[in-house]
């Protein structure tokens, strides 16, 4: 993927089309995911660039003022002119890393230079949290800046999109770029004039929801000469769409954005007409699903409930004597409609629990995302199932949605010319990366030798045991002085966990990952002495904890898992926590043979052969196969549907 | 589990208001009762067939309502029946590939350049996937056929039929009387080389006339033929229609005639064949019809009658059960019975309305399953041993084509598809046991094993019996087979003139000892009466000895075995002449011909040998004695070859007679059972010999076979 310099404007949007795969393409892609350079041989090449970046910094460095803004419009107009090269890549990088040092005071370390050439190379880099990512990805965004391309820096939450964008803003400025961060309060507006600058801050989220409203907006005139006709035509209002195309995107925590959140693809619903919901048809089926028998009536196969034969006849039956009483009510009409539609009911009823699928806050149902454990404030249930599940929980049911567009991730982000992602843990994913995005991943080394500890597992019985076991360990290493942090799977078990720690009387801060400032306001503290902070994994991340002078000397932080999560990525991201750049730190498992993980044995021959821990290892692979393959099948589905739906003339 | 009843994708087809093209119709047809909808396109001749609730849907696409107008409406009009979104979409994505459906300008255009790569890519796939049936398209003769119909157009009718069959029936009485003249000989007929030429040029001809049979019929039916084209079957080239149009015509049984139609005119053919070749003088003309009769009639009986085979009678069939598309349908109708009763999935729909229909669509797939398995097996040995190099290639790939393909995509989708998923375990497990239970059949299961051959009744020592002089036989006093003593008389002969001949002698030598007496003082006439003396006392004595020999008598003891049979009373034997043999009952052996493979297994393996007389089911023990150490193409007796109803090929180049096509080992068992129990033993007659080895799983005889069978084949 070579960095090309495209035109840049709503109309001209220039994005990457990609054929759907053949049919060996999958096949020949496993196993180019295999075969490929050796990450340190790829740095090899990159460390040789380093003696001429630090010439070039040493030449910078005796530059005034002045000088050196002139020094950087000379290379912005050669950058400009003549595109990105190895020699003027380093010229760009000394000079980024010379206002970063007079900006900010913080000049760029060897590893974040390489880094830096590994995301402008369009790969993954690997870099060990705590590294200074926000600082790397300002060389390779600035320099493409410089060559006039559109950069996006996608992160994981609205917070750190904005905290980045302001506190890298003196560097850009000093450039002469301009910055921008898209958070969720922003109007279409301010959206506009922030896409239009070099450098944007934003989320996935945002980004992808931005990009399907524009395409809403497009229509069918997506190419670009069709949308110059179309606004010719008047057909369409240039002034109102949003991005400039998908150039060139680095994508901050790639592994969780690219491929966690990618499970499920986004959605873009506006309000439905007035009609679409008919509560008295909700009422009777929530009513109805309320008397069918698990077991009898309908049973739970593969994660689904499934009716049988018995319960066909009695919702037939009872569709009769409903539809006899009411004779207007279309909703019982059609025996696929009323079967799924019960269906529904029945999910509602039956399968969602609350505080482990939905919270109920402030009269609002709001949905937890399965794997982050974190409240998706935007999102809803499709097609009544919200409704449903307000009305048993007796909230106001909200006004029911209807879908404009829909994008999954996978699709979206190879539509970028060039992509480049950073994150702590990208090794176990790498073949799916490269299968997915054709990205390589290059691991970074650390800037100084980790000093973590690992101090294994302890291995309980009961979960209640283990939330006793973490209260104890937890305060033995407060009692040292040094500051704990404990990271949990689910919301729901760090709120257990808080209580335990209540009813055993000890100081501690619960994180509910709002993802707001004070979030990472809590997660900066909780590097104090003596601190101990519950989270879950998602809590604060982006946010370094610093430690104390106290703390340090205590043996610096200690991480606590309780419980290992769905990929042994993300318990190494959370041990990634402690000991950052050379400082002390611990982690310690503790985990009980109850851990929801070991549900991936269910109908399985072994599920207590080996040690707990083993066991829980071997879960925890499967369950990251098993999600893989999904993220898989979802994309080829994706391909399979478009196929079908050829017809329809849009993409999304 | 029901599908969904809302799309995720509802969105991008929602609004859209779409219409079926001009160059579309619709036709009501009905298929085992039920009625149905099938969309014929005018340009492509391509026909779709749809259930009256998609009609319901397609009915309205008429470029004014929107999808999701026509669902709401649909919805209400089905009741219970309603579709789903998902399976509207589906529906229109079924009309869009097949390239009816006319948007309002939102079609999107990169979509279609993919599919038409798609579509030609695919038809070269299709070329590389089945090399011995290429079909290349030549021309449209729609305009020929238009012209042409006017003229056929009376014999399309009752009165046609009667005809047809009138001429058949007297063709086949004809056929019966003269059946000995036809059949005679037939292979060496067909297969010289002049007939083979003829043949080949009046194969197509043939072929032309029986396409041009599919054309008209379907002219008839109402449809156009579009493609007439060339066909490689097996590098043969055949020519095809496409007469698919022929599926738009509501009437079933005009649909059952378009599919026959070629099958009709070449037996028509065949039989006005018949009558000129009766007629006909041997010459070039009957040779002609002869083999417008074994094109026509036999080989287009075989393959196009064929409905396992996807040709003429399979759509014949198809259209009889009202099945279409009954090969898809059926292979699908088994891999739903599969994934609904083996691996438990509910989702899954069935092909069939009824049980009768399911039983039909199984009951076809698995057979035209094993009869192309063999039909491909035996077309690629074939390919294989006329061209060899090409031969081995193409019957190579044609083979992994048909069997591996599938194979591997059976392995793929249990690996990785995702309709599988969460029953993938269940699927392998079945998949598992099936091989281990094959495996174990095949490997383990021990199954008895024999090597069957004929033998011949043989002798060690011979000990024939010659006569010492010509005469009637006057006499016999022992029977064929009973057990005789030395010197026993066996027959006597009855030679009169030996008397004589004695008795002249007698009177000679009595002259000349007279004559010797008178000439005593004569020295040199005494000399030489005493030679011509010694020469007539020589030639009693021979004399004599000759009717000694008159009296057959027997040289030792042993068995009398007259080969021959006993000869009559009053027959005539010449001197010299062998009557039988006395054998002793040790001396016997049954001598056989061993094939080189199973040399070894019955020198080292042979548990019992049992031997059996032909026309007789009681069996007999017997024991190997011995096994020639070296193969030789020599055969004992002619009774062993081919032409002698045994098994052992001739070799008809060989200089010698009774040499064998290919090398056999000599192996002798012991006849003592057969000298005690049988009534009529025999030398020289035939004896089967049954050598029974340990038990020993198929498997391992098959995989032996097969390699011998490649080795031969191949001659590598």
């Amino acid at each position: 993927m070579a960095l090309l310099k495209l035109p840049a404007d709503v109309i001209n949007r220039p994005e990457r089309r990609f054929e759907p795969p053949g049919s060996l393409e999958p096949a020949w892609q496993r196993l180019r995911a295999r075969l490929s350079w050796p990450g340190w041989l790829r740095l090899l090449a990159r460390r040789a660039m380093l003696p001429l970046i630090h010439r070039h910094a040493r030449r910078v460095a005796e530059l005034d003022a002045a000088g050196l803004n002139a020094y950087r419009d000379v290379l912005r107009c050669r950058l400009l002119a003549k595109g990105i090269s190895p020699w003027r890549t380093a010229e760009a990088f000394a000079l980024i890393r010379e206002v970063a040092w007079r900006e900010l005071g913080m000049a760029h370390h060897d590893v974040q230079l390489l880094g830096g050439l590994t995301l402008l190379a369009g790969q993954v880099a690997e870099m060990q949290t705590g590294e200074g990512k926000t600082l790397t990805a300002t060389l390779p965004a600035a320099t493409a800046a410089l060559a006039g391309i559109p950069v996006h820096l996608v992160t994981v939450n609205d917070y750190l999109a904005g905290r980045d964008a302001e506190s890298m803003r003196p560097i850009y400025t000093a450039l002469g770029l301009s910055v921008g961060g898209i958070v969720h309060d922003l109007n279409p507006r301010q959206r506009r004039a922030v896409y239009a600058a070099d450098v944007v801050y934003c989320t996935n989220k945002e980004l992808l929801f931005d990009y399907l409203r524009d395409t809403q907006l497009l229509g069918n005139d997506r190419r670009p000469l069709m949308a110059q006709a179309a606004r010719l035509q008047q057909r369409l209002d240039h002034r109102r769409l949003l991005l400039r195309g998908l150039h060139y995107a680095i994508i901050d925590e790639a592994d969780s954005v690219m491929l966690d959140e990618a499970g499920t693809p986004l959605i873009l619903s506006g309000p439905a007409p007035q009609d679409a919901l008919d509560m008295q048809l909700i009422d009777e089926l929530l009513a109805l699903a309320g008397d069918f028998v698990e077991g009898l009536d309908f049973v739970r196969e593969q994660a689904g409930l499934h009716l049988t034969d018995v319960g066909r006849e009695r919702l037939e039956y009872q569709a009769e004597s409903l539809f006899a009483s009411n004779n207007e009510s279309s909703g019982w009409l059609g025996r696929s409609r009323r079967e799924w539609l019960l269906q529904q009911a029945l999910m509602a009823h039956y399968h969602f629990q609350r505080d482990h699928h939905y919270l109920v806050r402030d009269g609002k149902v709001q949905i937890i995302d399965e794997h982050t454990g974190r409240v998706m404030a935007d999102r809803s249930w499709e097609k009544g199932l919200q409704q449903m599940i307000e009305r048993l929980e007796g909230c106001e049911p909200s006004d029911p949605n209807v879908t404009l567009a829909r994008l999954t991730y996978q699709r979206f982000f190879r539509r970028y010319h060039h992509l480049a992602g950073m994150t702590g843990t990208a090794h176990e994913v790498r073949h799916e990366l490269w299968r997915t995005y054709r990205l390589r991943t290059v691991p970074i080394p650390p800037h100084r030798r980790s000093r973590r500890r690992w101090l294994g597992h302890t291995c309980v019985n009961t979960i209640i045991e283990k939330w006793q076991r973490v209260a104890v360990h937890a305060r033995q290493r407060a009692d040292q002085g040094q500051p704990v942090l404990i990271a949990t799977v689910t919301l729901g078990e760090s709120e257990a966990l808080s209580a335990e720690l209540d009813r055993q009387g000890i100081a501690h801060t619960t994180l509910n990952a709002r993802q707001d400032a004070e979030e990472a306001d809590v997660v900066s503290r909780a590097g104090v002495a003596g601190a101990i902070t519950v989270a879950t994994s998602m809590a604060g991340r982006g946010t370094d904890i610093a430690l104390d002078a106290a703390s340090a000397a205590a043996g610096g932080l200690h991480v606590i898992i309780a419980g290992h999560h769905d990929a042994s990525r993300v318990d190494r991201q959370i041990a990634g926590r402690c000991a950052r750049q050379g400082d002390p730190g611990s982690v310690e498992f503790i985990v009980s043979v109850e851990d929801g993980l070991l549900d991936e044995f269910e109908d399985d021959w072994q599920p207590f052969s080996g040690s707990p821990v083993a066991r829980l290892r071997r879960a925890q692979s499967r369950r990251e196969a098993r999600h893989a393959r999904s993220r898989a099948r979802m994309a080829r589905n994706d391909w399979r549907e478009d196929d079908l739906l050829g017809f329809s003339g849009k993409g999304e | 589990m029901t599908s969904p009843l809302f799309s995720q994708h509802w969105h991008r087809v929602a609004e859209l208001r779409l219409r079926l093209r001009q160059h579309t119709t619709l036709h009501r047809h009905e298929y085992r009762g039920e009625p149905w909808y099938v969309l014929y396109d005018n340009i492509t001749g391509q026909v779709h067939r749809f259930t009256p609730e998609a009609y319901q849907i397609i009915g309205r696409l008429d470029g004014q309502r929107t999808l999701h107008e026509i669902w709401e409406q649909v919805s209400h009009s089905l009741g219970d029946a309603m579709p789903t979104q998902h399976e509207l979409v589906q529906l229109i994505g079924r009309l869009h590939s097949a390239n009816v459906l006319a948007g309002d300008g939102e079609v999107d255009v990169d979509e279609l350049a993919r599919r038409q790569t798609r579509q030609r890519r695919s038809k070269w796939l299709q070329m590389l996937r089945s090399p011995l049936g290429i079909r290349i398209p030549l021309v449209d003769p729609e305009r020929f056929v238009a012209a042409s119909y006017p003229l056929v157009r009376p014999l399309i009718s009752p009165i046609g039929g009667l005809l047809w069959l009138a001429t058949v029936a007297s063709a086949l009485l004809l056929a019966a009387i003269h059946w000995s003249a036809l059949t005679e000989n037939l292979a060496d007929r067909v297969l010289s080389v002049g007939n083979l030429l003829l043949l080949v040029l009046i194969y197509p001809l043939i072929k032309v006339i029986h396409e041009l049979g599919h054309a008209w019929a379907t002219k008839d039916a109402g449809g156009e033929v579009h493609e007439v084209g060339i066909m490689l079957l097996v590098f043969f080239p055949v020519p095809y229609v496409d007469a698919s149009a022929a599926a738009a015509c509501p009437d079933k049984s005009r649909r059952m005639l378009v599919g026959a139609a070629g099958i009709l005119v070449e037996v028509f053919l065949a039989s006005l064949a018949m009558f000129v070749w009766v007629m006909a003088e041997p010459g070039i003309l009957r040779a002609l019809t002869f083999n417008v009769m074994l094109i026509a009639g036999v080989s287009t009986l075989l393959f196009n009658g064929n409905p396992l085979l996807r040709f003429d009678a399979y759509y014949v069939m198809a259209d009889y059960l009202e099945i279409p598309n009954l090969f898809n349908r059926a292979n699908q109708q088994v891999s739903y019975l599969v994934k609904r009763y083996l691996l438990g999935r509910r989702e899954v729909t069935s092909q069939a309305e009824t049980r009768r229909e399911s039983f039909w669509l199984v009951s076809y797939a698995l057979a035209s399953f094993a009869y192309r398995l063999v039909i491909m097996v035996f077309i690629a040995v074939f390919v294989a041993t006329r061209y060899l190099f090409v031969g081995i290639i193409l019957a190579i790939w044609s083979i992994s084509m048909t069997l591996l393909l599938p194979l591997i995509k059976m392995l793929k989708t249990m690996i990785a598809d995702d309709a599988l998923e969460g029953s993938r375990g269940k699927a392998w497990s079945w998949l598992l046991i099936t091989l281990a239970g094959l495996a174990l059949f095949l490997f383990m299961v021990p199954a008895p094993y024999a090597t069957n051959v004929h033998g011949v009744v043989d002798t060690a020592a011979p000990n024939q019996l010659r006569l010492g002089a010509s005469g009637e036989l006057r006499v016999r006093h022992a029977d064929n087979g009973i057990e005789v003593r030395r010197g026993e008389t066996l027959m006597e002969l009855s030679a009169p003139e030996l008397g004589t001949e004695v008795a002249l002698l007698k009177a000679q030598r009595r002259e000349t000892l007279e004559r010797l007496t008178a000439n005593v003082g004569d020295a040199g006439e005494l000399a030489i009466l005493r030679e011509t003396l010694a020469l007539v006392e020589r030639q009693l004595e021979d004399a004599e000895q000759r009717v000694e020999a008159t009296r057959v008598v027997s040289p030792r003891d042993g068995l009398l075995l007259m080969p021959e049979g006993e000869p009559p009373l009053g027959m005539y034997l010449e001197r010299g002449a062998e009557v039988g043999a006395v054998v002793r009952p040790e001396d016997l052996r049954i001598r056989a011909l061993l094939p080189t493979h199973r040399a070894e297994t019955v020198r080292s393996d042979a548990t019992s040998v049992a031997l059996r007389l032909p026309g007789s089911d009681a069996t007999l023990a017997s024991h190997l004695q011995w096994v020639s150490p070296r193969s030789t193409f020599e055969i004992p007796s002619e009774i062993l070859t081919r032409d002698g109803g045994g098994q052992v090929a001739l070799n008809p180049q060989a200089e010698q007679p009774l040499t064998a096509f290919r090398r056999h080992y000599l192996a002798d068992f012991s006849a003592e059972a057969l000298v005690d129990n049988a009534s009529m033993l025999q030398l020289g007659s035939r004896v089967h010999v049954r050598i029974e080895h340990p038990s020993e799983p198929l498997g391992y005889r098959l995989w032996r076979s097969l390699r011998r069978a490649f080795l031969r084949l191949f001659d590598v």
